[in-house]
């Protein structure tokens, strides 16, 4: 079970990393799933991942997460990483409109799964602080 | 490491935290420790989980935790997951934001914490979303 949570962590990343958002989105379960990336609200139902993951890959033009670590507990899988972002031309960030900009960015995935291996739940936990303050720092004059 | 060591250790953590209390807190942890603490800049050295405890506490009236699950990995960290609801006292800042009243707000709260080989915590990674607590502060929440 273990070897096929950390194949699907695996696929998680490398599939935000190239932009696949169907794949991505193809690892949740498809009769219902909640996620809960940083500071968005919660989204639940069966295609809340594929509206994270659109917005997500549509604000940034480029993503580069690299895995630092996975660990399994007894419910929940962890996913330790750091991530160099760029955001997307036009994208509004903490409010601001904002010009291309890159921002390092490190935090832990927490993964549960059903009985068929597929994402019930997911929270993207991460300080939002330094992506606001490059925001407001990169935003596009009026 | 055993993984009911394991939570044993973030039990005892969350428990210090919430309670005020210092000395339980710094018995899990090393001489020397780098405690990262979500936006703040890391602070290694003598000191630095007291420094982080009590300007925590400093800042909060209450706190509570709820932990959903840990897990370790070949490397010596455990992981970490749950919830954190805290009461900010007015005045606490937020960067350049102090808080106007008193607030309390509850996030997902993820740990990575590294034990050496003696046991003891010497990296203490706090992860949480650092948006809410501002905007409550700010009173636009």
């Amino acid at each position: 079970m273990q070897e096929a949570r950390l194949n699907l962590i695996t696929q998680w990343f490398e599939g935000l990393n190239e932009g696949r958002s169907d794949d991505v989105a193809a690892l949740f379960s498809p009769v219902s799933h909640r996620i809960k990336n940083a500071a968005a609200p919660e989204q639940s139902g069966p295609t809340a991942a594929k509206e994270v993951l659109s917005e997500f890959l549509t604000r940034t033009s480029a993503r580069t997460f690299a895995v630092k670590s996975i660990a399994h507990g007894m419910q929940l899988s962890f996913a330790w990483w750091i991530g160099e972002l760029t955001f997307a031309d036009g994208a509004v960030i903490a409010g601001h409109p904002v010009k291309p900009f890159t921002a390092t960015v490190e935090g832990i995935d927490v993964f549960d799964f059903d009985e068929n291996g597929r994402i019930t739940s997911m929270d993207i936990v991460h300080q939002t602080t330094t992506v606001a303050i490059a925001a407001a720092a990169n935003t596009k004059e009026a | 490491m055993n993984p009911t060591i394991a939570r044993t250790i973030v039990e005892r953590y969350l428990e210090a935290e919430a309670t005020e209390d210092l000395l339980s807190l710094t018995a899990l942890f090393a001489a020397e420790v780098t405690v990262r603490n979500a936006a703040n800049p890391p602070d290694a050295g003598p000191g630095a989980v007291e420094r982080f405890a009590l300007s925590f506490w400093d800042r909060t009236t209450t706190r509570s935790f709820e932990l959903t699950d840990t897990a370790i990995d070949d490397d010596g960290n455990i992981f970490s997951f749950g919830s954190a609801t805290i009461t900010f006292r007015a005045g606490a800042t937020f960067g350049p934001v102090a808080a106007k009243a008193p607030f309390t707000v509850t996030l997902p709260l993820a740990l990575r914490l590294h034990v050496d080989e003696a046991g003891l915590v010497d990296e203490l990674d706090v992860h949480h979303e650092t948006t809410t607590a501002v905007l409550l502060a700010a009173g636009e929440a």
